[in-house]
Protein backbone atom coordinates (compact mmCIF):
# COMPACT_ATOMS: atom_id res chain seq x y z
CA UNK A 1 0.00 0.00 0.00
CA UNK A 2 1.17 3.50 -0.76
CA UNK A 3 2.05 5.28 2.21
CA UNK A 4 0.19 9.13 2.30
CA UNK A 5 3.22 11.69 2.02
CA UNK A 6 3.34 13.23 5.80
CA UNK A 7 1.47 16.74 5.44
CA UNK A 8 4.19 18.36 7.39
CA UNK A 9 6.30 17.67 4.45
CA UNK A 10 3.62 17.99 1.46
CA UNK A 11 2.64 21.63 2.75
CA UNK A 12 5.96 22.96 3.95
CA UNK A 13 5.59 26.44 5.75
CA UNK A 14 1.98 26.44 4.93
CA UNK A 15 -1.54 25.05 5.37
CA UNK A 16 -4.36 25.22 3.24
CA UNK A 17 -6.59 27.69 5.40
CA UNK A 18 -8.54 26.01 8.47
CA UNK A 19 -6.63 22.75 8.29
CA UNK A 20 -3.69 22.72 11.02
CA UNK A 21 -1.05 19.68 11.00
CA UNK A 22 -0.44 17.60 14.27
CA UNK A 23 1.49 14.78 15.88
CA UNK A 24 -0.32 11.50 17.28
CA UNK A 25 1.67 9.67 18.55
CA UNK A 26 4.07 10.04 15.97
CA UNK A 27 1.89 10.24 13.10
CA UNK A 28 1.47 13.52 11.00
CA UNK A 29 -2.35 14.07 10.82
CA UNK A 30 -3.96 16.53 8.86
CA UNK A 31 -6.99 18.17 10.24
CA UNK A 32 -9.50 20.78 10.47
CA UNK A 33 -9.62 23.13 13.66
CA UNK A 34 -12.88 21.78 15.79
CA UNK A 35 -14.09 25.18 15.40
CA UNK A 36 -14.45 24.94 11.54
CA UNK A 37 -16.25 21.54 11.81
CA UNK A 38 -18.59 22.70 13.97
CA UNK A 39 -19.28 26.11 11.32
CA UNK A 40 -19.51 23.68 8.21
CA UNK A 41 -22.13 21.41 10.35
CA UNK A 42 -23.85 24.40 11.28
CA UNK A 43 -24.31 25.71 7.59
CA UNK A 44 -25.41 22.04 6.47
CA UNK A 45 -28.06 21.87 9.44
CA UNK A 46 -29.64 25.54 8.69
CA UNK A 47 -29.74 24.30 4.71
CA UNK A 48 -31.84 20.95 5.94
CA UNK A 49 -33.88 23.51 8.39
CA UNK A 50 -34.28 25.71 5.17
CA UNK A 51 -35.42 22.27 3.27
CA UNK A 52 -37.74 21.60 5.68
CA UNK A 53 -39.71 24.61 5.26
CA UNK A 54 -42.11 23.96 3.03
CA UNK A 55 -43.39 20.59 5.10
CA UNK A 56 -43.99 22.71 8.14
CA UNK A 57 -45.77 25.73 6.31
CA UNK A 58 -48.37 22.78 5.32
CA UNK A 59 -48.66 21.28 8.48
CA UNK A 60 -49.16 24.63 9.97
CA UNK A 61 -52.04 25.50 7.30
CA UNK A 62 -54.04 22.79 7.60
CA UNK A 63 -53.49 22.60 11.53
CA UNK A 64 -54.43 26.45 12.22
CA UNK A 65 -56.77 27.37 8.73
CA UNK A 66 -58.97 23.97 8.47
CA UNK A 67 -58.45 22.01 11.50
CA UNK A 68 -58.76 25.12 13.79
CA UNK A 69 -57.24 23.82 16.64
CA UNK A 70 -54.02 23.97 18.72
CA UNK A 71 -51.00 21.45 17.62
CA UNK A 72 -51.51 18.52 20.03
CA UNK A 73 -47.76 18.12 21.60
CA UNK A 74 -46.96 21.55 20.20
CA UNK A 75 -43.33 21.34 22.01
CA UNK A 76 -42.35 17.93 21.81
CA UNK A 77 -42.87 17.62 18.04
CA UNK A 78 -40.64 20.89 17.44
CA UNK A 79 -37.72 18.94 19.63
CA UNK A 80 -37.98 15.98 17.91
CA UNK A 81 -37.89 17.96 14.59
CA UNK A 82 -34.62 18.99 15.87
CA UNK A 83 -33.56 16.06 16.74
CA UNK A 84 -34.64 14.62 13.25
CA UNK A 85 -33.07 17.61 11.72
CA UNK A 86 -29.04 17.02 13.41
CA UNK A 87 -29.48 13.16 12.81
CA UNK A 88 -30.42 13.37 8.98
CA UNK A 89 -27.09 15.78 9.08
CA UNK A 90 -24.77 13.49 10.30
CA UNK A 91 -26.36 10.34 8.89
CA UNK A 92 -25.79 11.73 5.39
CA UNK A 93 -22.40 13.22 6.24
CA UNK A 94 -21.42 9.63 7.37
CA UNK A 95 -22.57 8.08 4.75
CA UNK A 96 -20.43 10.21 2.65
CA UNK A 97 -17.22 9.73 5.21
CA UNK A 98 -18.08 5.96 5.33
CA UNK A 99 -20.49 3.84 3.24
CA UNK A 100 -19.90 5.52 -0.25
CA UNK A 101 -16.46 5.43 -0.52
CA UNK A 102 -15.87 1.72 1.24
CA UNK A 103 -18.72 0.72 -1.16
CA UNK A 104 -17.15 2.52 -4.20
CA UNK A 105 -13.90 0.88 -3.29
CA UNK A 106 -15.45 -2.27 -3.05
CA UNK A 107 -17.01 -1.77 -6.59
CA UNK A 108 -13.95 -1.18 -8.64
CA UNK A 109 -12.31 -4.00 -7.04
CA UNK A 110 -14.71 -6.42 -7.19
CA UNK A 111 -15.22 -5.38 -10.88
CA UNK A 112 -11.26 -5.46 -11.34
CA UNK A 113 -11.47 -9.20 -10.37
CA UNK A 114 -13.54 -10.00 -14.03
CA UNK A 115 -15.61 -12.57 -12.17
CA UNK A 116 -19.23 -13.01 -12.87
CA UNK A 117 -19.51 -15.03 -10.24
CA UNK A 118 -18.08 -12.73 -7.95
CA UNK A 119 -19.75 -10.24 -9.44
CA UNK A 120 -23.53 -11.13 -8.59
CA UNK A 121 -22.81 -12.44 -5.40
CA UNK A 122 -21.11 -8.98 -4.28
CA UNK A 123 -24.23 -7.29 -5.78
CA UNK A 124 -26.24 -9.99 -3.60
CA UNK A 125 -23.90 -8.60 -0.66
CA UNK A 126 -25.00 -5.28 -1.13
CA UNK A 127 -28.51 -6.02 -1.68
CA UNK A 128 -29.31 -7.95 1.34
CA UNK A 129 -27.22 -6.01 4.12
CA UNK A 130 -27.81 -2.30 3.17
CA UNK A 131 -31.72 -3.20 2.86
CA UNK A 132 -31.32 -4.56 7.02
CA UNK A 133 -30.07 -1.37 7.75
CA UNK A 134 -32.61 1.07 6.00
CA UNK A 135 -34.42 2.70 8.97
CA UNK A 136 -37.59 3.48 6.71
CA UNK A 137 -38.03 -0.28 6.22
CA UNK A 138 -38.16 -0.71 9.75
CA UNK A 139 -40.58 1.86 10.84
CA UNK A 140 -42.78 0.86 8.07
CA UNK A 141 -41.99 -2.88 9.68
CA UNK A 142 -42.87 -2.13 12.92
CA UNK A 143 -46.09 -0.45 11.81
CA UNK A 144 -47.23 -3.34 10.03
CA UNK A 145 -46.58 -5.24 12.69
CA UNK A 146 -48.88 -3.47 14.79
CA UNK A 147 -51.65 -3.43 12.71
CA UNK A 148 -51.64 -7.09 12.57
CA UNK A 149 -51.57 -7.73 15.93
CA UNK A 150 -54.62 -5.40 16.54
CA UNK A 151 -56.55 -7.09 13.28
CA UNK A 152 -56.25 -10.10 15.41
CA UNK A 153 -54.06 -11.69 12.77
CA UNK A 154 -50.75 -12.25 14.95
CA UNK A 155 -51.28 -13.95 18.31
CA UNK A 156 -48.85 -13.25 21.26
CA UNK A 157 -47.46 -9.95 22.47
CA UNK A 158 -44.83 -7.35 21.99
CA UNK A 159 -41.78 -10.29 21.61
CA UNK A 160 -44.37 -12.13 18.90
CA UNK A 161 -44.35 -8.77 17.30
CA UNK A 162 -41.40 -8.00 17.09
CA UNK A 163 -40.30 -11.49 15.74
CA UNK A 164 -42.73 -10.79 13.07
CA UNK A 165 -41.05 -7.45 12.20
CA UNK A 166 -37.90 -8.93 12.09
CA UNK A 167 -38.91 -11.96 10.03
CA UNK A 168 -40.04 -9.35 7.49
CA UNK A 169 -37.01 -7.12 7.14
CA UNK A 170 -34.80 -9.88 6.49
CA UNK A 171 -36.73 -11.02 3.90
CA UNK A 172 -37.47 -7.96 2.03
CA UNK A 173 -33.64 -7.61 2.33
CA UNK A 174 -32.95 -11.17 0.97
CA UNK A 175 -35.52 -10.45 -2.05
CA UNK A 176 -33.94 -7.00 -2.80
CA UNK A 177 -30.10 -8.59 -2.92
CA UNK A 178 -31.97 -11.38 -5.33
CA UNK A 179 -33.01 -8.49 -7.38
CA UNK A 180 -29.18 -6.75 -7.33
CA UNK A 181 -27.56 -9.81 -8.27
CA UNK A 182 -30.25 -10.04 -11.20
CA UNK A 183 -29.50 -6.16 -12.50
CA UNK A 184 -25.89 -6.65 -12.30
CA UNK A 185 -26.10 -10.36 -14.31
CA UNK A 186 -28.66 -7.71 -16.48
CA UNK A 187 -26.06 -5.18 -17.03
CA UNK A 188 -23.42 -7.53 -17.83
CA UNK A 189 -25.54 -9.00 -20.15
CA UNK A 190 -26.53 -5.99 -22.01
CA UNK A 191 -30.21 -6.56 -21.49
CA UNK A 192 -33.02 -3.64 -21.07
CA UNK A 193 -34.45 -3.27 -18.00
CA UNK A 194 -37.67 -2.59 -18.95
CA UNK A 195 -38.04 -6.21 -19.44
CA UNK A 196 -37.44 -7.18 -16.11
CA UNK A 197 -39.49 -3.94 -14.36
CA UNK A 198 -42.87 -4.69 -16.67
CA UNK A 199 -43.16 -8.15 -16.27
CA UNK A 200 -42.46 -7.73 -12.49
CA UNK A 201 -45.20 -5.52 -12.46
CA UNK A 202 -47.51 -7.48 -14.54
CA UNK A 203 -46.49 -10.17 -12.03
CA UNK A 204 -46.97 -8.65 -8.62
CA UNK A 205 -50.53 -7.40 -10.03
CA UNK A 206 -51.49 -10.54 -11.28
CA UNK A 207 -50.98 -12.40 -7.63
CA UNK A 208 -52.42 -9.98 -6.10
CA UNK A 209 -55.52 -9.66 -8.18
CA UNK A 210 -55.75 -13.86 -8.39
CA UNK A 211 -55.96 -14.40 -4.17
CA UNK A 212 -57.54 -11.69 -2.06
CA UNK A 213 -55.23 -11.95 0.47
CA UNK A 214 -55.28 -8.69 2.90
CA UNK A 215 -51.55 -8.59 2.96
CA UNK A 216 -51.02 -7.67 -0.64
CA UNK A 217 -51.27 -3.70 0.40
CA UNK A 218 -48.75 -4.39 3.22
CA UNK A 219 -46.13 -6.47 1.00
CA UNK A 220 -46.53 -3.37 -1.82
CA UNK A 221 -45.82 -0.82 0.51
CA UNK A 222 -42.99 -2.91 2.37
CA UNK A 223 -41.24 -2.74 -1.43
CA UNK A 224 -41.47 0.39 -1.72
CA UNK A 225 -40.14 1.36 1.69
CA UNK A 226 -37.22 -1.08 1.08
CA UNK A 227 -35.26 1.29 -1.15
CA UNK A 228 -34.28 4.18 0.71
CA UNK A 229 -31.69 6.16 2.33
CA UNK A 230 -28.59 3.63 2.32
CA UNK A 231 -29.48 1.09 -0.56
CA UNK A 232 -30.45 3.56 -3.15
CA UNK A 233 -27.27 5.32 -3.40
CA UNK A 234 -25.46 2.32 -3.15
CA UNK A 235 -27.05 0.19 -5.90
CA UNK A 236 -26.89 3.36 -7.72
CA UNK A 237 -23.17 3.75 -7.79
CA UNK A 238 -22.95 -0.25 -7.92
CA UNK A 239 -25.10 0.12 -11.49
CA UNK A 240 -23.74 3.36 -13.11
CA UNK A 241 -20.15 2.33 -11.93
CA UNK A 242 -20.61 -0.98 -13.78
CA UNK A 243 -22.43 0.49 -16.83
CA UNK A 244 -19.75 3.17 -17.02
CA UNK A 245 -17.26 0.31 -17.37
CA UNK A 246 -18.14 -1.92 -20.01
CA UNK A 247 -17.73 -0.50 -23.25
CA UNK A 248 -20.87 -0.67 -25.54
CA UNK A 249 -23.30 0.49 -22.12
CA UNK A 250 -24.80 3.37 -21.65
CA UNK A 251 -24.44 4.21 -17.29
CA UNK A 252 -28.12 6.02 -17.93
CA UNK A 253 -29.85 3.70 -20.06
CA UNK A 254 -28.21 0.35 -18.76
CA UNK A 255 -27.50 1.34 -14.83
CA UNK A 256 -30.38 2.27 -13.91
CA UNK A 257 -33.74 0.15 -13.94
CA UNK A 258 -31.77 -2.02 -10.62
CA UNK A 259 -33.52 -0.05 -7.95
CA UNK A 260 -36.98 -0.24 -9.38
CA UNK A 261 -36.80 -4.35 -9.55
CA UNK A 262 -35.19 -3.90 -6.01
CA UNK A 263 -38.23 -2.55 -4.64
CA UNK A 264 -40.64 -5.16 -6.54
CA UNK A 265 -38.86 -8.27 -5.93
CA UNK A 266 -40.21 -7.63 -2.11
CA UNK A 267 -43.57 -7.26 -3.68
CA UNK A 268 -43.67 -10.52 -5.25
CA UNK A 269 -41.96 -12.69 -2.46
CA UNK A 270 -43.93 -11.24 0.53
CA UNK A 271 -47.42 -12.30 -1.84
CA UNK A 272 -46.14 -15.56 -2.53
CA UNK A 273 -45.07 -16.36 0.89
CA UNK A 274 -48.70 -15.36 1.82
CA UNK A 275 -50.37 -17.28 -0.25
CA UNK A 276 -47.80 -20.30 0.55
CA UNK A 277 -48.76 -19.72 3.92
CA UNK A 278 -52.50 -20.08 3.48
CA UNK A 279 -52.42 -15.61 3.70
CA UNK B 1 -34.65 9.70 31.87
CA UNK B 2 -37.28 8.09 29.39
CA UNK B 3 -35.42 10.12 26.46
CA UNK B 4 -32.42 8.47 27.45
CA UNK B 5 -33.69 5.24 27.76
CA UNK B 6 -35.04 5.21 24.44
CA UNK B 7 -31.86 7.03 22.84
CA UNK B 8 -29.99 4.14 24.17
CA UNK B 9 -32.21 1.19 22.69
CA UNK B 10 -32.45 2.97 19.19
CA UNK B 11 -28.39 2.74 19.54
CA UNK B 12 -28.88 -0.68 20.39
CA UNK B 13 -31.12 -1.52 17.53
CA UNK B 14 -29.03 0.89 15.02
CA UNK B 15 -25.59 -1.06 15.63
CA UNK B 16 -27.37 -4.43 15.04
CA UNK B 17 -28.39 -3.06 12.27
CA UNK B 18 -25.66 -1.84 11.07
CA UNK B 19 -23.80 -5.58 11.76
CA UNK B 20 -24.40 -7.20 8.30
CA UNK B 21 -23.14 -4.69 5.58
CA UNK B 22 -20.23 -4.71 7.78
CA UNK B 23 -19.63 -7.94 7.93
CA UNK B 24 -20.78 -8.13 4.15
CA UNK B 25 -18.31 -5.50 3.27
CA UNK B 26 -15.26 -6.79 5.64
CA UNK B 27 -15.82 -10.68 3.47
CA UNK B 28 -15.17 -8.40 0.43
CA UNK B 29 -12.31 -6.30 1.35
CA UNK B 30 -10.00 -9.12 3.57
CA UNK B 31 -11.07 -12.21 1.72
CA UNK B 32 -11.69 -11.69 -1.83
CA UNK B 33 -9.90 -8.62 -2.75
CA UNK B 34 -7.18 -9.31 -0.33
CA UNK B 35 -6.06 -5.37 0.37
CA UNK B 36 -6.56 -3.35 3.72
CA UNK B 37 -9.45 -0.71 4.53
CA UNK B 38 -8.02 2.93 2.59
CA UNK B 39 -8.58 5.22 5.05
CA UNK B 40 -9.51 3.48 8.45
CA UNK B 41 -9.57 6.83 10.82
CA UNK B 42 -11.62 8.36 8.46
CA UNK B 43 -14.17 5.83 8.12
CA UNK B 44 -14.44 4.82 11.71
CA UNK B 45 -15.52 8.47 12.02
CA UNK B 46 -18.20 8.61 9.03
CA UNK B 47 -19.55 5.08 10.94
CA UNK B 48 -19.96 6.86 14.29
CA UNK B 49 -21.73 9.66 12.67
CA UNK B 50 -23.94 7.14 10.46
CA UNK B 51 -24.66 5.34 14.16
CA UNK B 52 -25.50 8.46 16.11
CA UNK B 53 -27.07 10.68 13.14
CA UNK B 54 -29.56 7.55 12.63
CA UNK B 55 -30.45 6.94 16.12
CA UNK B 56 -31.25 10.70 16.44
CA UNK B 57 -33.01 10.59 13.27
CA UNK B 58 -35.63 7.44 14.33
CA UNK B 59 -35.76 8.95 17.59
CA UNK B 60 -37.07 11.93 16.54
CA UNK B 61 -39.00 10.91 13.83
CA UNK B 62 -40.54 9.01 16.02
CA UNK B 63 -41.98 12.10 18.21
CA UNK B 64 -42.16 14.34 15.25
CA UNK B 65 -43.51 13.66 11.86
CA UNK B 66 -45.10 9.85 12.44
CA UNK B 67 -47.13 11.17 15.82
CA UNK B 68 -48.10 14.46 13.45
CA UNK B 69 -49.34 13.07 10.28
CA UNK B 70 -51.25 10.12 12.28
CA UNK B 71 -53.28 13.10 14.24
CA UNK B 72 -53.72 15.23 11.34
CA UNK B 73 -55.25 12.17 9.34
CA UNK B 74 -57.44 11.77 12.38
CA UNK B 75 -58.56 15.28 13.00
CA UNK B 76 -59.14 16.08 9.50
CA UNK B 77 -60.95 12.77 8.61
CA UNK B 78 -63.46 13.49 12.09
CA UNK B 79 -64.16 17.33 10.99
CA UNK B 80 -67.45 18.04 10.28
CA UNK B 81 -68.52 17.93 7.28
CA UNK B 82 -70.28 20.90 5.46
CA UNK B 83 -70.73 19.89 2.11
CA UNK B 84 -71.89 16.75 0.79
CA UNK B 85 -70.61 13.47 -1.23
CA UNK B 86 -67.26 13.51 -1.37
CA UNK B 87 -66.39 16.90 -1.80
CA UNK B 88 -66.75 16.71 2.33
CA UNK B 89 -63.25 14.48 1.73
CA UNK B 90 -61.34 17.15 -0.03
CA UNK B 91 -59.15 18.63 3.20
CA UNK B 92 -57.87 14.94 3.67
CA UNK B 93 -56.96 14.57 -0.24
CA UNK B 94 -55.27 18.16 -0.60
CA UNK B 95 -53.14 17.59 2.54
CA UNK B 96 -51.85 14.06 1.53
CA UNK B 97 -50.87 15.68 -2.00
CA UNK B 98 -49.77 18.47 -0.33
CA UNK B 99 -47.58 16.87 2.28
CA UNK B 100 -46.58 14.42 -0.25
CA UNK B 101 -44.85 17.29 -2.39
CA UNK B 102 -42.99 19.27 0.09
CA UNK B 103 -41.58 15.90 1.48
CA UNK B 104 -40.56 14.94 -1.22
CA UNK B 105 -38.52 17.70 -1.95
CA UNK B 106 -36.18 17.21 1.14
CA UNK B 107 -35.61 13.44 -0.09
CA UNK B 108 -31.60 13.45 0.61
CA UNK B 109 -31.44 10.05 -1.20
CA UNK B 110 -33.22 11.98 -4.56
CA UNK B 111 -31.03 15.05 -4.55
CA UNK B 112 -28.12 12.44 -4.68
CA UNK B 113 -29.56 11.17 -7.35
CA UNK B 114 -30.50 14.20 -9.06
CA UNK B 115 -27.10 15.36 -8.79
CA UNK B 116 -25.48 11.90 -10.10
CA UNK B 117 -27.94 12.30 -13.19
CA UNK B 118 -26.97 15.89 -14.09
CA UNK B 119 -23.11 14.54 -14.60
CA UNK B 120 -24.07 11.11 -16.41
CA UNK B 121 -26.60 13.26 -18.92
CA UNK B 122 -23.64 16.08 -19.63
CA UNK B 123 -26.28 18.76 -18.06
CA UNK B 124 -29.45 17.84 -19.89
CA UNK B 125 -31.42 16.71 -17.23
CA UNK B 126 -31.62 19.71 -14.55
CA UNK B 127 -31.44 18.20 -10.71
CA UNK B 128 -34.31 20.63 -10.11
CA UNK B 129 -36.58 19.94 -13.14
CA UNK B 130 -36.09 15.93 -12.11
CA UNK B 131 -36.77 16.49 -8.31
CA UNK B 132 -39.93 18.68 -8.80
CA UNK B 133 -41.21 16.50 -11.62
CA UNK B 134 -41.32 13.50 -9.42
CA UNK B 135 -42.72 15.65 -6.60
CA UNK B 136 -45.48 16.43 -8.40
CA UNK B 137 -45.90 12.39 -9.40
CA UNK B 138 -45.75 11.55 -5.88
CA UNK B 139 -48.41 14.32 -4.47
CA UNK B 140 -50.82 12.69 -7.93
CA UNK B 141 -49.96 9.45 -6.56
CA UNK B 142 -51.03 10.06 -3.22
CA UNK B 143 -54.22 12.32 -4.32
CA UNK B 144 -55.24 8.69 -5.78
CA UNK B 145 -54.21 6.46 -3.20
CA UNK B 146 -56.15 9.12 -0.55
CA UNK B 147 -58.86 9.09 -2.77
CA UNK B 148 -59.07 5.64 -2.90
CA UNK B 149 -59.03 5.20 0.94
CA UNK B 150 -61.92 7.43 1.24
CA UNK B 151 -64.06 6.30 -1.26
CA UNK B 152 -63.85 2.52 -0.61
CA UNK B 153 -62.05 1.22 -4.25
CA UNK B 154 -60.51 -2.07 -3.68
CA UNK B 155 -56.63 -1.36 -3.70
CA UNK B 156 -55.87 -4.37 -6.73
CA UNK B 157 -58.13 -2.41 -8.98
CA UNK B 158 -56.09 0.46 -8.73
CA UNK B 159 -52.78 -0.60 -8.89
CA UNK B 160 -53.31 -2.52 -11.92
CA UNK B 161 -54.71 0.09 -13.59
CA UNK B 162 -51.40 2.11 -12.97
CA UNK B 163 -49.50 -0.47 -13.49
CA UNK B 164 -51.26 -0.73 -17.10
CA UNK B 165 -50.94 3.32 -17.50
CA UNK B 166 -47.08 2.90 -17.31
CA UNK B 167 -46.91 0.23 -19.39
CA UNK B 168 -48.59 2.46 -21.96
CA UNK B 169 -46.25 5.05 -21.51
CA UNK B 170 -43.05 3.17 -21.38
CA UNK B 171 -43.98 2.29 -24.98
CA UNK B 172 -44.59 6.00 -26.60
CA UNK B 173 -41.63 7.42 -23.98
CA UNK B 174 -38.18 8.40 -25.44
CA UNK B 175 -35.72 4.90 -24.81
CA UNK B 176 -32.97 6.96 -22.45
CA UNK B 177 -35.28 7.84 -19.97
CA UNK B 178 -37.43 5.03 -19.64
CA UNK B 179 -34.96 3.33 -16.41
CA UNK B 180 -35.01 6.66 -14.41
CA UNK B 181 -38.56 7.07 -15.02
CA UNK B 182 -39.10 3.93 -13.95
CA UNK B 183 -36.78 3.83 -10.72
CA UNK B 184 -37.35 7.29 -9.71
CA UNK B 185 -40.44 6.29 -7.38
CA UNK B 186 -38.31 3.79 -5.37
CA UNK B 187 -35.99 6.77 -4.95
CA UNK B 188 -38.09 9.30 -4.29
CA UNK B 189 -40.06 6.84 -1.20
CA UNK B 190 -37.57 7.17 0.71
CA UNK B 191 -36.13 8.06 4.76
CA UNK B 192 -39.09 11.81 5.19
CA UNK B 193 -41.82 10.59 2.89
CA UNK B 194 -42.41 6.91 3.98
CA UNK B 195 -43.17 6.65 7.55
CA UNK B 196 -45.10 10.11 7.39
CA UNK B 197 -46.91 8.45 4.38
CA UNK B 198 -47.40 4.79 7.10
CA UNK B 199 -48.85 6.69 9.70
CA UNK B 200 -51.17 9.38 7.87
CA UNK B 201 -52.53 6.38 5.65
CA UNK B 202 -52.85 3.70 8.55
CA UNK B 203 -54.47 6.50 10.72
CA UNK B 204 -57.11 7.80 8.29
CA UNK B 205 -57.92 4.07 8.05
CA UNK B 206 -58.68 3.66 11.40
CA UNK B 207 -60.92 7.15 11.45
CA UNK B 208 -62.98 6.58 9.27
CA UNK B 209 -66.00 4.48 9.37
CA UNK B 210 -66.26 1.06 8.35
CA UNK B 211 -62.79 0.72 6.87
CA UNK B 212 -60.37 -1.81 7.67
CA UNK B 213 -56.63 -1.05 8.70
CA UNK B 214 -55.00 -4.04 7.20
CA UNK B 215 -56.73 -3.54 3.73
CA UNK B 216 -57.52 0.17 3.23
CA UNK B 217 -54.53 1.48 5.87
CA UNK B 218 -51.65 0.57 3.45
CA UNK B 219 -51.33 1.15 0.05
CA UNK B 220 -50.25 4.41 -0.14
CA UNK B 221 -46.61 4.19 -0.16
CA UNK B 222 -47.08 2.04 -3.74
CA UNK B 223 -49.15 4.91 -4.96
CA UNK B 224 -46.46 7.42 -4.52
CA UNK B 225 -44.32 4.95 -5.91
CA UNK B 226 -46.05 4.45 -9.13
CA UNK B 227 -47.08 8.36 -9.27
CA UNK B 228 -42.72 9.36 -10.68
CA UNK B 229 -42.97 6.94 -13.28
CA UNK B 230 -45.99 8.14 -14.88
CA UNK B 231 -45.47 11.88 -14.42
CA UNK B 232 -41.46 11.50 -15.59
CA UNK B 233 -42.91 9.47 -18.47
CA UNK B 234 -45.13 12.34 -19.33
CA UNK B 235 -42.57 14.88 -19.13
CA UNK B 236 -39.71 13.23 -21.14
CA UNK B 237 -42.27 12.81 -23.80
CA UNK B 238 -43.29 15.86 -23.61
CA UNK B 239 -40.15 17.25 -23.50
CA UNK B 240 -39.19 15.35 -26.59
CA UNK B 241 -42.35 16.59 -28.76
CA UNK B 242 -41.51 20.28 -27.81
CA UNK B 243 -37.71 19.46 -29.36
CA UNK B 244 -39.47 18.61 -32.24
CA UNK B 245 -41.59 21.34 -33.01
CA UNK B 246 -38.66 23.73 -32.00
CA UNK B 247 -36.62 21.60 -35.09
CA UNK B 248 -39.34 21.96 -37.20
CA UNK B 249 -39.69 25.67 -37.03
CA UNK B 250 -36.12 26.11 -37.07
CA UNK B 251 -36.56 24.36 -40.64
CA UNK B 252 -39.11 26.20 -41.47
CA UNK B 253 -37.54 29.26 -40.83
CA UNK B 254 -34.40 28.37 -43.13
Amino acid sequence: MKRRPSPLRYFPGELPAGYHARRVFGFHILNQRMSDKLLVFLKEITKNFRDFFPILAVVVIFQWAVVGQPMPDLWARLGGILLTLVGLTLFVRGLDMSVFPLGQSLADGVVSRRSMLVLVIFGFAVGFGSTVAEPALAAVAEQAASTAHEAGRLAGGEAEMARFALVLRYVVSAAVGLAVATGVFRILKGWPATWFVLPGYALATVVALSNESPLAAVAFDAGAAATSAINVPLMMTLGTGLASLIEARDPLTDGFGLIAVASLMPMVVIQLAAVALGG
Amino acid sequence: MELLGTLWAGTVGTVSDLVPIAVLFAIFQFVVLRKPLPDLGRISIGLFYVVVGLTLFRVGLGVSLIPTGASMARQLASLEHPAEGWTAYLPIVLFAGSIGFTATLIEPTLIAVANRVRDLSGGTVQPWTLRIVIALGVAGGLTLGTLRIVLGVPFELVITAMVILIALLVLGAPRTMVPLALDSGAIATSVVTVPLIAAYGIALAETLPGRSVLIDGFGLIIMALLGPAVTLLLFAQAYRLYQNWLKRGENRAV
